[in-house]
This record gives C-alpha cells, structure tokens and sequence, in this order.
C-alpha cells in the first residue's frame, strides 16, 4: 500500500497544525506538508508528488480558490477540500464547480471527519 | 442625529446584525466549548470623534477586518488579552500547548477573530443575499482608540456603530464585536435596510 500525502495550505499557523494533529489521529500512516500560501504550494507540488489537498480560501495575494484553479491543471482528479471561515454561498458554489469539496470552519471532530472521508471515498 | 435612523430602519439594522453575531457566537461556543451570551445590539449613529471616546480606556486585545463590497464596514473583535489567551488554550486543546509560544497565541487569536467575524459578516451576506469580500484580519494590542482610529478616517464624520457585547459564561470573560460603517447618512441607513 503506497503512503498517502496531504498537503495542507492556510496562512495560520494555527489552523495547519490544527488540521494536521486532528487527522493524524485518524490517518497516523499518511504523510503530511504544510503551506503558508500558494506559492509555498505550488513549490512544494514541484518537488514532491501530493495525492490530497486541504486549502484555505482567503490568503495573501492569492485565494484558495486560485491556487485550486492553477492545482487542477495538472492534477485534475486529485481530492481537494477548501477549509474556509467565509460561509457565503458563491464561496461553496464555485469550490463545486472546480470539483472540492468546501467545509467551513472552525475545525470541529465533525468537519475534520466530514474532510478525512472526501480524501479516500473510492 | 439618531433621528438620522427611523424606528423601523433600527430595527431592521438590528435584527440584520442579530442575525450576523448570532452565527458569530456560536462559532465562538465551538472553539470555546462553552456557552456564549449576547447582548442586545446597540446602534448609534454618531461623530466618529464622539465614537471615539466612549471606547474603554484599557489595553486590549483587538482583531479588526474590513469588509468591502454590496455593504463596507470595519468589524473589530475585541477581548482582554487574558481573555483571549484562555479563549486560544480552550480551542487547541490537547492539540497545542501555547503556554511559551507568542507567536503561535497571536496567530491562533487573528484566527479565532478571522472564523468570528467571517461567520458574521458572511450571515449578513446570506440574509441579503449580497457578496461581501473580507481583508486578512489584523491583530493589535492596545489602547481600542488608537488601533481604531489608525483604521478610519481622522475627521468628524457621522458613522454608523453597532456594538454587541458577548460573555463566556463559564470562563467568564466578556468581549465587544464592533461594527463601523461610514461616512454615514440618511441615504446610507435607507440603502442598506433597503436590501432586506
């Protein structure tokens, strides 16, 4: 069984380190990179091969939604999930239409699950 | 001026910001796991000089956004910087210990006031079914007067403040969710109650 890895893009320290502790209590195995914006991002997938993506929507100089944009190009089957505190609806709207799932935050047990099952649903 | 704001507008701007600052808290009920008390909104329309000076004279811990977009204002969270630091423990957990970490307890907190006032801007969005855009909070420590006025206008434009004050019960700290919006008029109030 090959390691899967998740990168996990957000401008807040906080909210990387959060993501990555919570679903390493259901994914210990997985392999995880962190981002502060998407350059950092789009860097890291030069570099290393990355099979799922948790993504912030409001970020420094380019949104979530941009980065997903420019990730689909070349990974267009990969699972995405936009974690975001923006709960309006055009923001979940255009997630779908780039084909992620969009969840908003804060990071409950909940949300966390909700993210972990969109990675490996077959 | 308040009679800039008929009865029934002041009513519709509270029920508007009811609606916004009740999602608000119970995110806040979520990070904080515990129950979060509000108050009634309060709406002023008044000198910004005069806004001014009715803030608290203490140091303070103060996470501000601004929105832009169907409906521009300047949202601040506003808490002790005890406050904060124990609203930071209580939402990491077991996950993180920030005891000896500054820069992990500021950004956790521009976190926390990004989720709030996201939440709350975004279902007064919702409720009137406009797009609003939101700037990267910033955090700052000090005196509410002086953060606040680097973030407005310094002249004596009439603006118009909602202020909600909020309470965790069982850490019994409190905190305001302020809302600015301005230069502000007559035409202003009729605008936005004109989009319910």
């Amino acid at each position: 069984m090959t390691i899967k890895t998740l990168l996990i893009v957000d401008d807040s320290t906080t909210a990387r380190l959060l993501i990555q502790a919570m679903l390493k209590e259901l994914h210990p195995e997985w392999n995880y990179l962190q981002a502060a914006n998407a350059e950092e991002a789009l860097e890291i997938l030069q570099k290393s091969p990355v099979d799922y993506f948790s993504i912030d929507y409001n970020m420094p100089n380019v949104t979530g939604l941009e980065l997903i944009h420019t990730i689909r190009q070349n990974h267009p089957n990969n699972r995405i999930v936009l974690l975001t505190a923006n709960i309006q609806p055009q923001v979940d709207i255009k997630a779908k239409q780039l084909d992620c799932l969009c969840l908003n935050k804060p990071l409950t047990d909940s949300v966390i699950k909700q993210a972990a099952e969109h990675f490996t649903h077959e | 001026m308040s009679e800039l704001l008929q009865s029934q507008e002041r009513d519709l701007l509270a029920e508007l910001f009811n609606i916004g600052i009740g999602k608000a808290a119970a995110n806040l009920g979520i990070i904080s796991k515990q129950e979060i008390s509000v108050s009634i909104p309060e709406i002023n329309i008044i000198p910004f000089t005069a806004f001014i000076s009715q803030l608290p004279e203490k140091e303070l811990c103060c996470i501000i956004q601004r929105s832009y977009g169907s409906l521009e204002s300047i949202s601040a969270l506003i808490f002790s910087q005890e406050g904060s630091f124990e609203i930071v423990r209580r939402m990491l957990g077991k996950h993180l210990d920030i005891s000896s970490n500054t820069d992990l307890y500021q950004d956790a907190i521009r976190e926390i006031g990004n989720i709030m006032l996201n939440s709350c801007m975004g279902s007064i969005a919702n409720a009137l079914a406009i797009e609003i855009e939101t700037e990267l909070p910033s955090l700052q420590f000090g005196m509410p007067q002086n953060m606040l006025e680097d973030n407005l206008l310094k002249n004596n434009d009439m603006i118009l403040d909602v202020t909600i004050d909020m309470h965790l019960v069982e850490s019994d700290i409190t905190g305001s969710i302020i809302f600015i919006m301005g230069p502000f008029s007559l035409n202003n109030s009729s605008r936005v109650c004109n989009l319910f």
